[in-house]
C-alpha cells in the first residue's frame, strides 16, 4: 500500500511539472482520448480524439481521429475531423484529409489538404456580393428567392 | 516558430510575385478591367488577369483574379492565383489563394498554397 502511494505521488508531481503537455514520441503507437491538454506533440502514431490548446503533428507523426484545438500545425499525416478555433497551418510536408473548420488557414505550397473546408469566422454574408450583383443577369426578378434561382440557372452555362 | 514562419512566407511571396511579371512580358496578356461584366465562356492560351466580373467559364494557361475580380462559374488553368471571389469550381495545377480571397464551391489542385486570411468554404480535391 505504501509503495503504491509513493508511486502515485511521484506521477502527480511528474504530470503537474509538465503543465498539460502530451508527447507521443516517434515510434510509439497510442489509441486514446486526450482532453484539456495545453500542448500536444504527436511524433508517433495516435488514433483517437484530441482536445488541446496547441497541437503539433511533426513530420513523423500520424494522427487519425477528431481534433479540437485553438492552434494546430501539421507537418505529418492527419485523417479525421478537425475544428480549429484560431489558426490551422499545414506545412509543405503535411497531409491532411477530412473535414476542417477554421478561422485562419495557412497551407504551404506542396502540402496536401483534402475534404470539406469550412470557414467558421464571422462574416456578414458569403460570398459577399455575388448574390446581390445577380441583378446583372437581366431577369426581372428582385426577390431573394428568385436570385438564388438565377444563380442556379447561370451555372448551367 | 512564428518568426521563422513569417520569414519563410515572405520569401515564398517574393518568388511568386516575380514569376508572373516575367511571364506577362513574353506572352499574350488579357486584362479584364473592373468596369467589365462578362457572361459567357472565355478561353485563352496565355494569361488572363481579371478585375471585373465573369459569370461562366474561364480557361487559360494562367489566370489571376485580382482583389476586385469575381467569378461565378469555373476557372481552369495551369496556374491560378485568386485575390478576389470565386463561387463555383477551380481546377488548377498550381493554385495560390491569397489572404483576400473568398472561395465557395469545389477546388481541384495539384499544388496548393493558401494564405492566412483566405475565406474558404469548399471541397478540396487533390488531382494527380
Amino acid at each position: 500500500m505504501e509503495e503504491n502511494n509513493s508511486i502515485n505521488s511521484d506521477l502527480e508531481i511528474a504530470v503537474s511539472n509538465d503543465n498539460g503537455t502530451v508527447v507521443v514520441g516517434e515510434g510509439v503507437k497510442i489509441d486514446g482520448r486526450i482532453e484539456d491538454a495545453k500542448d500536444t506533440h504527436i511524433s508517433g502514431t495516435y488514433s483517437g480524439s484530441v482536445k488541446s490548446d496547441h497541437l503539433i503533428i511533426t513530420e513523423s507523426g500520424n494522427l487519425s481521429g477528431d481534433i479540437k484545438a485553438s492552434d494546430i500545425s501539421i507537418s505529418g499525416n492527419f485523417t479525421g475531423d478537425l475544428i480549429v478555433e484560431n489558426s490551422l497551418t499545414i506545412n509543405n510536408s503535411g497531409k491532411a484529409k477530412g473535414n476542417f473548420e477554421y478561422k485562419n488557414l495557412d497551407v504551404r505550397f506542396g502540402a496536401t489538404i483534402e475534404g470539406m473546408v469550412k470557414y467558421s469566422g464571422t462574416i456578414s454574408s458569403f460570398p459577399s456580393d455575388l448574390n446581390e450583383d445577380n441583378n446583372l443577369s437581366s431577369s426581372s426578378s428582385e426577390t431573394p428567392d428568385s436570385d438564388v434561382n438565377n444563380a442556379n440557372l447561370e451555372k448551367e452555362y | 516558430m512564428s518568426i521563422f514562419g513569417s520569414n519563410d512566407k515572405k520569401d515564398e511571396l517574393e518568388e511568386k510575385f516575380i514569376f508572373p511579371v516575367q511571364n506577362t512580358i513574353a506572352t499574350n496578356h488579357t486584362f479584364i478591367s473592373e468596369d467589365l461584366e462578362i457572361k459567357g465562356n472565355i478561353i485563352g492560351k496565355d494569361f488572363i488577369e481579371l478585375s471585373g466580373r465573369v459569370v461562366g467559364q474561364i480557361k487559360s494557361k494562367k489566370i489571376d483574379v485580382r482583389v476586385r475580380g469575381k467569378v461565378q462559374g469555373e476557372i481552369i488553368a495551369d496556374t491560378v492565383s485568386i485575390e478576389g471571389e470565386v463561387d463555383g469550381e477551380i481546377n488548377a495545377q498550381d493554385l495560390y489563394l491569397r489572404a483576400t480571397s473568398k472561395i465557395k464551391g469545389t477546388i481541384k489542385y495539384k499544388n496548393i498554397d493558401i494564405q492566412s486570411g483566405a475565406i474558404i468554404t469548399a471541397e478540396l480535391i487533390k488531382i494527380i
